[in-house]
């Protein structure tokens, strides 16, 4: 699933360490989002989605 | 991941050792005549404190998981079985495509109880294997 979380984050300069504290999950986690290799939970897509106050979909593509 | 793995590593060393303690006095007082009473009203007490312990370690090990390591875990598990499965089919062609290794590794063997011993580890081995082939193609695939 294609994402913008890498954009997101580059926005606000934070590292990925940071969003992943933010999140309560590991740096990981949110390096596997981003390279798309892995595709978040619904309870943590709409934490991303709380954080950057936006919609789900604003953040996730399904193509 | 909100909780501390400290806290969890701390839950799981006083469960197993209060479940320890507890496996080992029971089995020390049954070999007594007769089981002691006082070891009965210990029993009584600590087990359900033992179980309220183990639910709450329980709940410590869902704070302190990470969503995606437990996608990988799980990823690793099940390709692993299913790659110990396939192993363990493959062995099964041995005789059918070897017969002359077959019979003379039967015939090396010393008896019936050596053949139920690797008949055991032969048994097993695919699915270890499998399962070692499952961690690396987890962290081949998430690397």
């Amino acid at each position: 699933m294609k994402n913008r979380l890498k954009i997101l984050r580059a926005e606000r300069n934070w590292s990925q360490a940071d969003l992943a504290d933010r999140l309560a999950v590991s740096r990981q986690t949110i390096n596997a989002i981003e390279t798309e290799k892995y595709d978040p939970s619904l309870p943590l897509a709409f934490k991303i989605a709380d954080l950057f106050a936006l919609r789900i979909e604003d953040i996730f593509m399904a193509i | 991941m909100t909780g501390s793995k400290w806290k969890f590593a701390g839950g799981v060393a006083v469960a197993a050792l209060i479940g320890g303690l507890l496996g080992g006095f029971n089995m020390s007082w049954s070999r007594e005549p007769s089981f002691p009473l006082y070891g009965l009203i210990i029993d009584v007490c600590a087990v359900p404190v033992l179980i309220m312990l183990i639910l709450y370690v329980r709940k410590l090990k869902a704070a302190t998981s990470d969503e995606f390591s437990i996608a990988k875990k799980r990823y690793a598990a099940q390709s692993g079985f299913m790659i110990g499965f396939v192993l363990f089919l493959i062995t099964g062609l041995f005789p059918i495509f070897l017969p002359d290794l077959y019979r003379w590794f039967i015939a090396s063997m010393d008896g019936a109880n050596d053949g139920f011993l690797i008949g055991r580890v032969s048994g097993m081995a695919p699915f270890v294997l499998g399962l070692l082939i499952g961690q690396v193609n987890a962290w081949l695939k998430y690397r």
